[in-house]
């Protein structure tokens, strides 16, 4: 029932990244086609561009549910395939429990980083 | 009169899993068809992109130093080694998106088709996806070549 449950969460956390990253990507690389049908020619990765991106909370809001998602559905992914490399009970616990070490260390570490950009942006 | 416990049986070896082939297995064991191969592009791409993201929060998280540290790590990636990574990254990104569509709608049986008789030639749940197949493949290739005359033209 556990593994069925964290199955279905990767699936859903694919399915928001396909969203969420499909725009995070679409933004940042896809520039000159985007700029065809919004107009905008400013370099998106220009310091006042970041700073725009960081003042909006709904930017930071998506930042912080994109960074959850990919950690999830990323780290879910590569602990099945190292549960396949090693298959036993033992080394099943330890991918476990570094995988859950990883995600939230860098989870941790990406609000921090979200939550203080928003806060600079709002004093620049 | 006491009774004394039995010593403890030796824990027995894990049973040894045969026919077994680990990564090797990956690459073949046997007719693979190409979905098969899909899938295993899937999980290189995915352990690329798992592997990336630290270094991109990290790299992102440069900006809260200002403007100065900002544009010169913009520069450092301007690099052409560290463009020709990002771009594989893009298009590991949109690889994993389209195939992971496709690996969508199969875990959640919509290409499976619906059960029928094991009436000879035998209908294959591969052989009903593949047009779906073919499609996200196609998109997947137009917007990685979009992508990299985006990276061009920068």
């Amino acid at each position: 029932m556990r593994e069925s449950r964290l199955w279905a969460a990767h699936l859903f956390a694919g399915a928001a990244l396909v969203v969420l990253l499909g725009m995070h990507m679409t933004i940042m690389h896809y520039e000159a086609i985007l700029g065809l049908f919004t107009g905008a020619h400013e370099p998106v990765l220009g310091f006042a561009a970041v700073l725009a991106r960081d003042r909006s909370a709904v930017m930071r809001a998506l930042y912080v549910l994109l960074l959850g998602a990919a950690l999830y559905h990323g780290l879910y992914g590569v602990r099945g395939i190292l549960r396949e490399v090693w298959h036993s009970a033992r080394a099943g616990r330890v991918i476990d429990a570094v995988a859950v070490i990883v995600g939230l260390g860098v989870f941790a570490y990406g609000v921090v980083v979200i939550v203080l950009a928003g806060r600079h942006a709002a004093t620049m | 009169m006491a009774t004394q416990t039995p010593a403890k049986a030796p824990r027995p070896a894990p049973p040894r899993v045969d026919g077994r082939l680990g990564i090797r297995g990956w690459v073949y064991a046997g007719r693979y068809p190409a979905e098969r191969y899909l899938y295993i592009l899937h999980r290189i791409s995915g352990i690329g992109l798992v592997v990336y993201l630290p270094i991109h929060v990290w790299v992102t998280s440069r900006r809260l130093a200002g403007p100065e540290v900002w544009e010169q790590t913009m520069a450092t990636l301007r690099h052409p080694l560290l463009v020709v990574g990002e771009f594989l990254v893009l298009a590991a990104f949109v690889y994993h998106a389209f195939n992971g569509i496709r690996l969508l709608f199969g875990h959640l049986g919509y290409t499976l088709g619906r059960p029928a008789p094991p009436v000879y030639p035998y209908a294959v749940a591969l052989h009903r996806q593949r047009p779906l197949t073919v499609v996200l493949m196609i998109l997947a290739g137009v917007f990685i070549a979009i992508g990299a005359w985006e990276f061009l033209i920068r």
